[in-house]
């Protein structure tokens, strides 16, 4: 436990010798250092020995300079030159946009081609899902044929019910609120058909946009990456 | 204009305008302390002329990315990158031997004392030489330190800025390049008996 306080000590104050050295130690430190160095012989020596390193160092002689080293205009309309890669940021810039480009319009086939195929299956979709929930659609359907029983279901949730008749109407006026799943039947029966379908045959395009937009994304980072390191590298 | 009274910041300021006469007194002025960092990192004076051409170079295409500070920190922040991707190029050259650099194509001498004898004279030589080499045998981010610090005499703040480090990180990084130093200055202990422990 001793022994590896003083050593603690002796590489705490080996860590201050530099400053030390250049003046740039607080007194406070200074004093302590120094209060050590008075009764270590070790660390003495090692601080001369610091010492006069810095002073060869700071003797060696300067090299005189043998020629010239201002510049030119014909220097300066030279291209720069740099890593290899200074060349290729250009071609990743291009790439980078000409993916983009690809993407936006892979996005707008996408999103053109979607209400189309809703619109196409609104007509027989929507028929076919309230065939296939019979019990619901029943109702409307009986309904409009049998005008002398009439239901607030019906009066509500079917569309084309037309003028509707006093009795109709009142009926509807005195009757429950509409069922919400058959209210909103149509347009949601209608929207999960036209999705299923659309999810189904727009997959393909679906993968290419994830695949462009990481390819896009992969390409400027790499570029904007680049761009940094050479901005850096500079100053 | 008188080149000796026109600051830095004069200077650089037309040369933003595309004052290339400018610019050069610039050069003129820093150029053998650019040198000479380059010479001391990389021990080879063609590479070294190199590197200070493409550091004048490259400032001046990029004066418009200096935003003030100490010119002269910025100035060796390009140098001393442009020196580094000469040791990266030399490192994936292995036949190119760290020994090549160790002897040195230049050793700057001092203008000899008449004072002193041909002996000392030579031994000085002699000792400067393989002091240059030594440096060699730090890792490049001391070697920077300590070259910028005991070769050009920068301060801890400018080496700070030249570097691009935190002021904490240049003081620990010059305090083990220059413990680092004198453990390889030990080693040779006949030409370098100041540093001995009294012990040894």
């Amino acid at each position: 436990m001793r022994l590896w306080f003083v050593r603690d000590v002796h590489s705490g104050a080996r860590e201050e010798f530099s400053e030390y050295l250049d003046g740039r130690l607080s007194p406070q430190r200074s004093g302590r250092l120094e209060t050590h160095l008075a009764h270590c012989q070790a660390c003495r020596d090692d601080l001369e020995a610091v010492r006069a390193t810095v002073a060869m160092v700071r003797a060696l002689p300067q090299a005189p300079v043998l020629r010239s080293f201002r510049i030119s205009a014909a220097q300066v309309a030279q291209p720069a030159q740099g890593p290899f890669w200074y060349g290729l940021l250009p071609g990743l810039r291009l790439a980078s946009a000409a993916v983009g480009v690809l993407l936006l319009a892979v996005v707008a086939i996408d999103v053109a081609g979607t209400p189309q195929m809703a619109s196409l299956q609104a007509g027989s979709g929507a028929v076919a899902e309230v065939q296939k929930a019979a019990p619901a659609a029943e109702a409307p359907v009986r309904n409009l044929q049998a005008p002398t029983a009439p239901t607030a279901a019906s009066s509500q949730g079917t569309p084309g019910a037309g003028e509707p008749r006093p009795e109709f109407g009142k009926a509807a006026d005195q009757a429950a609120p509409p069922p919400a799943p058959q209210a909103t039947l149509e347009p949601e029966g209608a929207g999960s058909v036209s999705r299923g379908v659309s999810q189904t045959d727009n997959t393909p395009l679906r993968v290419l946009e994830a695949a462009l937009l990481a390819t896009a994304a992969v390409l400027l980072g790499v570029s904007v990456a680049l761009s940094r390191l050479g901005r850096r590298r500079v100053f | 204009m008188d080149a000796l009274r026109v600051s830095d910041e004069a200077l650089v300021q037309a040369s933003r305008q595309g004052d290339l006469t400018s610019f050069n007194l610039l050069v003129d002025r820093y150029q053998g302390q650019v040198y000479n960092v380059a010479l001391r990192m990389l021990r080879d004076s063609a590479a070294a002329e190199d590197v200070t051409q493409d550091t004048f170079l490259s400032a001046y295409r990029n004066i418009g990315s200096y935003r003030g500070g100490i010119f002269r920190a910025w100035l060796f922040r390009i140098a001393t990158n442009a020196a580094r991707d000469v040791l990266r190029r030399r490192a994936r050259r292995p036949a190119t031997s760290l020994d090549t650099y160790m002897e040195g194509e230049t050793t700057p001498r001092d203008i000899p004392d008449p004072a002193t004898g041909p002996e000392e004279t030579a031994l000085q030589h002699e000792r400067q030489r393989v002091l240059g080499g030594l440096l060699m045998e730090l890792p490049p981010d001391q070697r920077t330190v300590l070259v910028l610090s005991d070769v050009q005499g920068l301060s801890y703040e400018e080496i700070a800025q030249a570097t691009g480090e935190a002021l904490g990180t240049v003081k620990s990084r010059l305090n083990r390049a220059r413990t680092r130093l004198r453990d390889l200055l030990r080693d040779q202990r006949e030409l370098f008996p100041t540093v001995q422990r009294h012990n040894q």
